[in-house]
């Protein structure tokens, strides 16, 4: 009897299982599948139904390609630097929140609205505001930059970087935030009276309890950054000419502008196997801190 | 009582239910088509289609709006699968040379007097337009609907004051002699060729002319887009150069497409365009125009509009006139957009008959006065009063119009990023355009 109420479980098990495995089949893993297989054919709009085999030549041209070497360069450069700005002011605001103070919550509400906003609305706002005729923005710094060309090529990753960081530093907050605010008291309040300064308490105490955090909020942002998009995409389209195209512009380039499927498609798997080993081991620390 | 009132019920509901049927006994022909000031027009024309004409023809027409940004992926989502759910796919005479394996060919079927029931033919049409809408071999593909022109657009109180005044001439001649090494003096903007054009910008930038009244003097379209490469092609094709020779190969690598770079790059380089140009576009492009920012223009057609609008800053103060010139002639780049019948439609004859339709004089007529810009010089003659631009769309592809093959669209997004990196300066001039010549070789080897 008993067994037979533990086979039934499991069969439970499996079929509340099955709604979510039978979509992940369908609309991720065989479309990944024919994305691989595509990306050993010459297949274009042309030749769509009936693609020429070429093995890995599109791999290979894709490592001779100087156009998918800078994006990769962009894009390596852009994540390292971005992630770093937002995680420290991620941090700093978290510290600076983490007390009590009048208007707390409306301030904390406040400072999230950017994340809840869509990067390409964002991005499609920024170009507003960094236009050169009307944009406030533009105007208010060309007092320091000496110029209302926000969108140039002297300033255009500075702006990138800076609408990144007013969309995406909320995330880094909020995650660090909600850490902090599980840090017990009494050790801060101990360490206070071992004599530890506010600087040493944060490094000494504060990290070493919240790193698990860190670390996932700092990968997460990392490949957030290494493949973004939509906020290049309507801010500059990866321009001028090919300066800030990353390498999520020159897929979308590949694929939807030029509809070059086979080259698209390799470099998205050449992509996957290298954001493989970061996201297996972001997948790791997350499922540690679950147990 | 009871009984007679749900008889009654079940008569009104058995009439309503035939008078739906016969209703819907026509079938609706989809089509493809291109959202904005476009599918607005194109409604107009299907409703009076629809109102006036559905019983006539034996169906009816709708039209799919699938967003203006990404238009043409959807529709080769539709494409690749082969999909009979639209009989019309949306094209720009440019894009044909891509996408025409996909569609049928047209002229059997205007021939074809059971098909053809309205006896139209594309005569009305402006030929450079109709052109477009045909295959390399010169097969017809569709009907071309709204056209796409390029303008100089231009300060006319600006370049006025400078035609009569001897003090900002003189001025004029110490700029140009000082920046371009020769000596120049004020034409009028009909008979300009691209030094004239830059010698006009240096005049009226600041920079170089602290009395000028307006900051640069040109706007110049830097973003890495399609269109952007189009408006560089008026000055490429006045040098000589053309995106393809003769035989049909790339052909960018030369002296003409040096020549046209630095007059597109100098205006970047020495400042004569706002800097955020380097990436912007239209919308950018008025908001300089109306700001008062800039003289000159080479600009859409579709920007008149707006820059001589009542509430404009500048209506009445803004003119238009060919692109200026080279030495190998003078050139004014149009593109029409249309539709064309699917491969994989099942009711390709309605869908011809249709197109037939379109091609009338009737529905042209409509299509204007609607707010499109039909490609039928009969029809914006007749409006060129209300609508000033029409006049001149047919004044300047009339005598200057030129499209380019339908294979450009094919290589249009690379021909844009290299021909960018030139013009902002991410590359040499010569590197840039090495690297254009080689990346569109080897993407035309595939089709």
């Amino acid at each position: 009897m008993r067994r037979h109420r533990i086979k039934n479980k499991k069969i439970i098990g499996w079929l509340l299982l099955l709604p979510i495995t039978v979509w992940l089949v369908c609309f991720a893993l065989a479309p990944m599948l024919y994305g691989l297989r595509l990306s050993f054919y010459n297949a274009r709009i042309n030749n769509i139904n009936n693609p020429d085999f070429i093995g890995f030549g599109n791999y290979i041209k894709l490592f001779q390609s100087a156009d998918f070497g800078a994006s990769l360069l962009w894009s390596l450069r852009f994540a390292l630097i971005a992630t770093s700005i937002q995680m420290i002011l991620g941090i700093l605001i978290a510290q600076l929140y983490n007390r009590s103070f009048p208007g707390k919550s409306a301030a904390i509400t406040l400072f999230l609205l950017p994340m809840v906003i869509s990067p390409f609305l964002m991005g499609t706002m920024f170009r507003l505001l960094f236009n050169e005729f009307v944009g406030p923005i533009a105007y208010l710094l060309s007092g320091i930059t000496g110029t209302t060309a926000m969108l140039g090529v002297a300033f255009v990753n500075s702006t990138i970087l800076g609408a990144d960081a007013i969309n995406r530093t909320p995330f880094v907050f909020i995650n660090v935030y909600s850490a902090m605010q599980g840090v017990s008291q009494e050790l801060i309040e101990a360490s206070k009276v071992d004599g530890a300064n506010a600087f040493q308490r944060l490094i000494h105490v504060t990290f070493p309890l919240i790193s698990s955090i860190l670390w996932v909020t700092f990968l997460e942002k990392l490949l957030a950054s290494f493949l973004i998009f939509e906020l290049v995409f309507a801010l500059s389209a990866g321009g001028p000419g090919s300066f800030t195209q990353g390498i999520s512009i020159f897929i979308y380039r590949r694929a939807f502008q030029r509809s070059d499927y086979g080259m698209a498609s390799a470099a998205s798997f050449t992509l996957a196997v290298m954001l493989l080993i970061p996201s297996l081991y972001l997948v790791k620390r997350m499922l540690k801190g679950i147990k | 009582m009871k009984k007679s009132v749900i008889f009654l019920i079940l008569a009104v509901l058995l009439a309503s239910v035939i008078t739906v049927s016969a209703a819907d006994d026509l079938y609706t022909v989809r089509m493809v088509y291109w959202p904005g000031p476009e599918s607005d027009a194109m409604q107009v024309l299907l409703d009076y289609f629809n109102t006036n004409l559905a019983e006539k023809a034996g169906f009816k027409v709708e039209q799919e709006l699938f967003g203006r940004d990404q238009i043409m992926l959807k529709q080769e989502a539709l494409m690749t699968a082969g999909s009979s759910d639209v009989d019309l796919f949306f094209t720009a005479s440019r894009w044909l040379g891509k996408y025409y394996t996909f569609m049928e060919p047209l002229q059997p079927f205007l021939d074809n007097p059971e098909v053809n029931i309205w006896g139209s033919d594309t005569s009305g049409r402006i030929k450079a337009a109709v052109d477009g809408f045909r295959g390399l071999d010169g097969t017809l593909y569709g009907v071309p609907m709204d056209m796409s022109a390029h303008f100089l657009y231009y300060r006319s109180d600006l370049i006025d004051q400078l035609l009569s005044d001897p003090a900002w001439q003189e001025t004029f001649k110490k700029i140009s002699l000082e920046q371009m090494g020769v000596e120049m003096t004020p034409k009028n903007p009909d008979e300009w060729t691209w030094e004239d054009y830059l010698a006009t910008s240096f005049f009226f930038t600041k920079k170089y002319n602290p009395d000028s009244p307006t900051e640069y003097g040109n706007f110049t379209h830097g973003k890495v887009m399609g269109p952007t490469a189009f408006l560089w092609t008026n000055c490429y094709w006045g040098f000589g150069g053309d995106w393809f020779d003769a035989d049909g190969k790339v052909s960018f690598d030369n002296e003409a497409a040096v020549k046209a770079l630095e007059i597109w790059k100098a205006s970047f380089e020495k400042g004569l365009t706002p800097p955020s140009s380097v990436t912007g576009e239209y919308a950018e492009d008025n908001e300089a125009l109306m700001a008062g920012q800039v003289a000159l223009s080479v600009h859409w057609n579709a920007a008149y509009a707006t820059l001589d609008a009542a509430e404009s800053p500048i209506h009445g103060k803004i003119a238009v006139v060919a692109p200026p010139a080279g030495p190998n002639g003078r050139f004014a780049y149009n593109h029409t957009l249309g539709v064309g019948i699917s491969k994989f439609s099942n009711h390709k004859e309605e869908a011809a008959r249709w197109i037939a339709w379109l091609y009338t004089e009737e529905a042209a007529k409509l299509y204007g006065e609607a707010g499109g810009i039909p490609p039928h010089t009969t029809v914006l003659s007749a409006m060129s009063e209300q609508r000033p631009d029409f006049g001149y769309m047919v004044d300047i592809v009339g005598k200057y119009g030129k499209n380019l093959p339908p294979t450009a669209g094919i290589i249009e997004d690379m021909a844009c990023q290299d021909l960018s990196n030139a013009w902002s300066g991410v590359v040499s001039i010569e590197d840039a355009l090495k690297s254009l010549q080689t990346n569109c070789e080897d993407e035309m080897a595939n089709w």
